[in-house]
């Protein structure tokens, strides 16, 4: 397995750029994610690590090699890069039967049969599609099919694995198990997986890493905790979720001692303490965001946590796991998500408070 | 962290570009030079192919004498065409054409659609009976729908007196009816083998989607079905429309009598029927209704531009076909009907004709088998029969070979140049054959003497290849918009070379779009006459060549036995390859 | 379509047959005593010709292209003459218009193949006169024997005629209403009840029209054309129609087609007035790759042998003398009266014409 690098990539279809300056380096046996919504140059990424388009800028290496240099035009086309991909729509070949399929690799590099054949059974197993072998890939379910394509890429130990939005065409429950499975495989072959979503979950349940993309740009790279916790903008905070977004100015900063800096903020009608990143100038202009699952709906007046707001319940939806509660505020509208089995009144006078460490600052 | 701005890879040790295969792969895999290359060796073949021919021509339409000889240039050729009766006549055959495709192609969609997608009981069978009027040579067809439906004696009129008592006839076939009749034998088997593959090959799922939002099976049908066949429909409309317009037999046959005139047979006139052929008006003519034809091909660029076709797509698609219930049998008996009408009439007539001694006098003591030995006696029609086969095979798998590679570059790269490869094996089909014929003669004689194609059979062969191409790209065209990029991508990405790709994954999945594509121009080189003639040298006669002997001659009987002959092995063609596209894509 | 002979008995044969044209060509000398007067000593002649019979031998075979598509004889002839002489015939065959842009862009590209042509007293002189491409002819003993209206301006080696007649359907003309010459067609009664072959195109119908309205007039072509004629052009197809009774009579039919519609009820009138024809003959190609061979091929058409092929067909022969013994109907048609032909150089001029009475 390889690590991968991108260094200064760009593509442009002629003026306009869908992939803007990305630099990345995922390292060997990492499981990294491209998140972003459609249009933001994940795809495109993927597609030029896959050769499948043309960087016009910057330069792509797979392990110690570069395979892609638009400067000295050099470039490798994708079949002498050792990768394996799994496509969207799977792209099982409708005229083989499920061997045929996950053997391509391998009768197009000409291994002997007994290896064919042993290898291609190795990989049906480790989806646990070996009794499928001899199916016509077309009579195959949706997920037995993803099963297949994940076969096929993995069949001839790929310098690295590309996955295009593999579960989209799932229904949601066996999204989910698929998704676990296939996680659990990368780690214990430890194979560099490079992975395009949309789907936020996807991309926490199953990165080593997670890479926000937007326009064309990277916005940020981490391990799906930090991103979802501490966002670097108020784009990337705004991606997840349905987070809680607070205009504030700075009163005070100061180191907390750990890595970050915290911060005495005041909003409208309201004011408290977060974290942030960096340090940050007194009056400047933050984005204070706060998650609906981590805010508290107490009764008017009771005030414990480090960060409240006083408001009056506007609406309450039973949403089974959960109850999703909006409490007007002279600031904004706050979502709230409480347990289902608190009970809310319409109407009813309100504090919402949030411990401190559930806030987290940004400079707008 | 590990966000790298802007620091160079020190990390990296930049391996030499080793360029590993051969130039052929990389002529299509790598760099853009061989890539430049690949197109230009691409445009020289089809250049030598069309352009070149054409350009003979051109120069025929605008000089007052035929190359190789003394003469100037002007314009009286495209002067001369320049008449009000040439404008009525144009319309006419416009007219004609139109009121030919229509129907046509509606009734092979119909057809399409019966035999692709429904339940409809033998519908393997009738996919191979319903086509065969297509490859009977058309002089036999217009000699049988003579006697059938001639206001005096036809069959059918004399059924239709005695069964009424009217004394009118009920048909004639020497009227517009007949000659769009005619013209309809041959176009709806073309359309409907040009068509059914693509109907076969769609995503149901994508039927059954519009079925759920609650349209009804005709709303679908028209929405969904029609829609997502636009490159095939269009494709198959415009092959259909301007073939219309180049017909020639069955105006001469039909048309004549009644007064019909039609361009081609204007063109006929003033190569065969003049004093001295008028060589610079007929490449005038034909070249202005190459104009106009043009603008029909932009029209379909246009309308397809932009837009997906992909009905294959890598989830796979399962060829359900959709259950009628009893209306099944009326499916059933619409293709018998067709049947019935277009294939037993007239090639019954043509197989009970061939075991007397003349057509159309069944009487006991006239039962011979005569022609059947004077056509297996004559070594001549052996000869060509070899010919024939050698460059049918040859030529056939050639011209598919290039059309496969032609729609692969107009319908699936962004290579440029590729409209002007798709352009260029358009030509040929918007030269009317006796014409291009003309043109392949100039061309291969006026050749510099040491190349030797004229008189050898790489003349046929090669003037086989480039009139096949149009219909090799377009049927290619329609297979490949349908197929999705992830199928090919996902090759390539695994570790396949551009040609093992186009091998394993495009021609396998293409394959029955092919194997039509074959068979058409394979029967289409077996009845090619308008060049061939012009072409074949002593020894290599081609079975057209002898046919039209044969008929010059006035043995009408022997052509047919071997139009029956030629019409047992498109059955057995069709048979082999649908049974193995049985054994391959639908195992369900 | 090669034919060969063992060489071996071509030359078995060789002295046989000297003897035997030798032997030809004296009778002719003494039976043609007049004409030969033109020639040269009959000697000298003699030692030529057969200078020229080694010449052709040595070349061993002959390209012929020929305009008369499909006929059998072509083949017969090539057999006969292979057999005389030892010198294969190879013979590419397509239509008039066809093998002469073969042969006119052949000569134009410098590719000389072939060395003779057979065709039509019109073409040879497009091929003279237009394209250019055609050699003088030489004299050979049979060429001075023919008939002397076979003669011709034009350098073409006449071999046979091909006359035009009347064919009626005999089931639907009783034998008092048959039309005995070109003047019955005009008869109102046949009004809508003619297959015609197209007199607006350059073809048998032409040709009709060419004499006629030479020899009987204007006026009667244009009562013909008030019989509101049905055209076609499909001359053996047109055949089989009123055979099996579309229409009571087709005109111009080919004569010589009558025995191959034996059996049929049909039958061939040789109309009063006399056959219009098409003259057929054999032309020199410009810079022949065998044009010795070629100079024993034209002459061996006008020789007996061929004549009598072509006579037993019911075809005119060039040669007088050549329809004895032959069966009555055949000889009947092969010595139809020759009533007209056409004209290359009123070509333009008639077919305007016809076009302008038959819209």
């Amino acid at each position: 397995m390889a690590s991968v690098t991108l260094e200064n990539v760009s593509r442009m279809y002629g003026a306009v750029t869908a992939v803007d300056n990305v630099n990345l380096k995922i390292k060997s046996g990492e499981f990294v994610t491209l998140l972003g919504p459609s249009g933001c140059g994940k795809t495109t990424t993927l597609r030029m690590v896959a050769g499948l388009e043309k960087n016009t800028g910057g330069r792509i290496a797979i392990g110690d090699n570069v395979v892609s240099d638009s400067e000295k035009g050099y470039f490798v086309p994708s079949e002498r890069r050792r990768l394996g991909m799994v496509f969207q729509s799977y792209a099982i070949w409708p005229h083989m039967t499920v061997f045929d399929n996950v053997a391509y690799p391998l009768r197009i590099r000409r291994r002997p049969d007994k290896e064919i054949n042993d290898r291609v059974m190795n990989a049906l197993r480790l989806v646990e599609m070996e009794q499928y072998a001899e199916r016509p890939s077309p009579a195959l379910s949706g997920g037995q099919q993803q099963r297949v394509a994940i076969a096929r890429a993995l069949v001839f130990e790929p310098e690295v694995l590309l996955l295009d939005e593999p579960l989209s065409n799932l229904d949601a429950r066996l999204r989910t198990q698929m998704g676990d499975d296939f996680r659990a495989l990368q780690q214990r072959l430890k194979i560099t997986a490079l992975y395009v979503t949309h789907d936020q979950a996807e991309a926490m349940a199953l990165s080593d890493r997670v890479v926000v993309m937007h326009g064309g740009k990277i916005l940020q790279v981490g391990a799906p905790e930090e991103i979802y916790r501490r966002p670097e903008n108020r784009q990337v905070a705004a991606f997840f979720g349905t987070p809680n977004l607070l205009n504030a100015t700075v009163k005070d900063c100061r180191p907390n001692g750990g890595q970050y800096y915290k911060l005495s903020v005041e909003g409208q009608g309201w004011s408290g303490d977060c974290h942030a990143a960096t340090e940050m100038p007194k009056g400047a202009d933050v984005t204070v965001m706060v998650r609906p699952e981590n805010l508290h709906v107490r009764d008017a007046g009771q005030v414990n946590g480090d960060l409240s707001w006083a408001g009056e319940v506007s609406q309450a939806i039973f949403r089974g796991s959960h109850r999703s509660i909006m409490v007007k505020t002279p600031a904004q509208t706050l979502h709230v998500e409480a347990s289902s089995l608190s009970h809310v009144d319409i109407g009813r006078p309100v504090t919402v408070a949030a411990p401190v460490e559930a806030a987290w600052a940004v400079r707008n | 962290m590990t966000i790298i701005h802007n620091r160079p890879l020190d990390d990296i040790a930049e391996t030499a570009p080793t360029i590993a295969g051969n130039a052929f792969t990389r002529a299509f895999s790598g760099g853009s030079l061989w890539r430049l290359i690949g197109m230009l060796v691409l445009i020289l073949i089809l250049g030598f192919l069309t352009i070149y021919p054409l350009a003979m021509l051109l120069y025929g339409s605008l000089h007052s004498t035929p190359p190789g000889m003394a003469g100037e240039f002007n314009l009286n050729g495209y002067r001369s065409i320049m008449t009000t009766q040439n404008l009525i006549v144009l319309a006419n055959t416009i007219g004609i054409s139109l009121a030919k495709t229509i129907p046509s192609l509606t009734i092979a969609v119909f057809l399409a659609w019966i035999v692709a997608r429904t339940d409809t009981p033998f519908r393997g069978t009738l996919e191979v009976l319903i086509t065969l009027p297509f490859f009977i040579p058309p002089i036999l067809t217009a000699m049988a729908w003579g006697m059938l439906a001639n206001p005096q004696v036809g069959v059918i009129n004399m059924v239709w007196r005695w069964a009424t008592g009217a004394t009118d006839p009920l048909v004639n076939i020497y009227s517009y009816g007949g000659v769009i009749w005619h013209m309809c034998q041959y176009s709806i088997p073309f359309l409907f083998l040009f068509m059914v593959d693509a109907f076969r090959a769609m995503d149901p799922s994508l039927e059954e989607s519009s079925r759920m939002c609650g349209a009804s099976r005709w709303t679908t049908f028209r929405k969904i079905t029609l829609l997502l066949m636009l490159p095939v429909l269009t494709s198959s409309f415009m092959l259909s429309f301007i073939k219309g317009i180049e017909t020639f037999e069955s105006a001469l046959f039909f048309g004549l009598p009644a007064g019909i005139k039609v361009i081609t047979t204007d063109i006929y006139e003033s190569i065969n029927h003049r004093a001295t052929p008028d060589y610079q008006y007929a490449t005038s003519l034909s070249f202005a209704i190459m104009g106009l034809m043009f603008l029909l091909v932009i029209w379909q660029w246009w309308m397809l531009r932009g837009k997906s076709f992909q009905t294959v797509t890598g989830k796979g698609f399962r060829p359900s076909v959709m259950e009628l219930g009893p209306w099944r049998w009326v499916t059933f008996a619409f293709c018998v009907l067709f049947f019935f009408i277009t294939v037993v009439l007239p090639i019954g007539q043509l197989m009970l004709g061939s075991f007397f001694r003349f057509f159309g006098f069944y009487t006991y003591d006239m039962l011979t088998l005569e022609h059947y030995r004077a056509v297996f006696a004559n070594s001549e029609f052996w000869r060509a029969v070899r010919n024939t086969m050698v460059l049918g095979l040859l030529g056939a798998t050639a011209t598919m070979a290039l059309g496969a590679i032609v729609a692969y570059i107009s319908v699936r790269t962004r290579w440029r140049g590729r409209n002007l490869v798709d352009s260029m094996a358009w030509l040929p089909w918007m030269m009317p054959g006796m014409v291009l014929g003309v043109g392949f003669l100039w061309a291969f004689a006026m050749l510099p003497g040491p190349i030797p194609i004229y008189g050898t059979i790489w003349a046929l062969l090669l003037a086989y290849i480039a009139l096949g191409t149009p219909v090799s790209v377009r049927v290619m065209t329609g297979a490949y918009h349908q197929l999705s990029y992830d199928l090919e991508e996902c090759s390539r990405v695994h570790g396949a070379s551009w040609f093992q790709t186009m091998w394993r994954i495009m021609v396998a999945l293409a394959w029955p779009a092919f194997a039509v594509g074959w068979v058409l121009t394979f029967f289409g080189i077996m009845r090619e006459l308008s060049a061939s003639i012009l072409l074949y040298s002593v020894g290599s006669e081609t079975l057209a060549v002898v046919l039209m002997k044969l008929w010059a001659n006035g043995n009408a009987e022997q052509v047919s036995v071997i139009g029956l002959m030629m019409m047992l092995l498109v059955i057995v063609f069709r048979w082999v390859q649908l049974s193995f596209i049985k054994s391959r894509i639908s195992k369900l | 379509m090669t034919i060969n002979t063992s060489m071996t008995s071509a030359i078995q044969k060789a002295s046989a047959i000297q003897k035997w044209s030798r032997r030809v060509f004296m009778a002719a000398a003494g039976s043609l005593a007049i004409s030969a007067a033109a020639g040269l000593p009959a000697f000298a002649q003699d030692a030529e010709w057969q200078k020229l019979i080694d010449a052709g031998k040595k070349e061993g075979s002959l390209v012929l292209y020929t305009a008369l598509v499909g006929q059998p004889s072509t083949k017969q002839i090539a057999e006969a003459f292979t057999k005389q002489y030892g010198i294969s015939v190879e013979v590419l065959e397509a239509r008039a218009s066809e093998i002469r842009e073969r042969v006119r862009v052949e000569q134009a590209a410098g590719r000389f193949a072939a060395d003779v042509m057979f065709t039509s007293e019109g073409q040879t002189m497009l091929y003279d006169k237009e394209d250019k491409s055609v050699d003088p002819l030489p004299v050979t003993p049979n060429s001075q024997k023919i008939g002397d209206k076979f003669k011709l301006k034009v350098p073409m080696a006449s071999v046979m005629t091909i006359p035009y007649g009347i064919m009626i359907n005999t089931g639907l003309v009783k034998p008092a209403d048959e039309p005995k010459s070109w003047k019955d067609i005009a008869d109102p009664k046949w009004q809508g009840k003619i297959l015609s072959d197209d007199p607006r195109a350059i073809g048998a119908g032409y040709l009709w029209f060419f004499s006629t309205y030479d020899k009987i007039g204007e006026d009667y072509v244009k009562k013909v054309a008030n019989q509101k004629l049905v055209f076609t052009r499909d001359q053996r197809e047109s055949q089989r129609r009123t055979a099996r009774g579309e229409y009571s009579i087709y005109m111009p039919v080919i004569m010589t087609d009558f025995s191959d519609l034996k059996g049929l009820p049909v039958k061939f009138i040789i109309p009063e007035e006399g056959v219009p024809y098409v003259l057929y003959g054999n032309v020199m190609l410009k810079k022949a790759p065998h044009p010795n061979a070629a100079k024993l091929y034209l002459d061996f058409m006008q020789g007996p042998v061929v004549q009598k092929i072509y006579a037993s067909l019911g075809y005119g022969p060039v040669l007088p003398g050549m329809t004895e013994g032959l069966p009555a109907d055949v000889k009947a048609i092969s010595e139809a009266k020759l009533y007209g032909t056409t004209d290359t150089t009123r070509q333009n001029e008639m077919l305007a014409k016809s076009k302008d009475i038959f819209k």
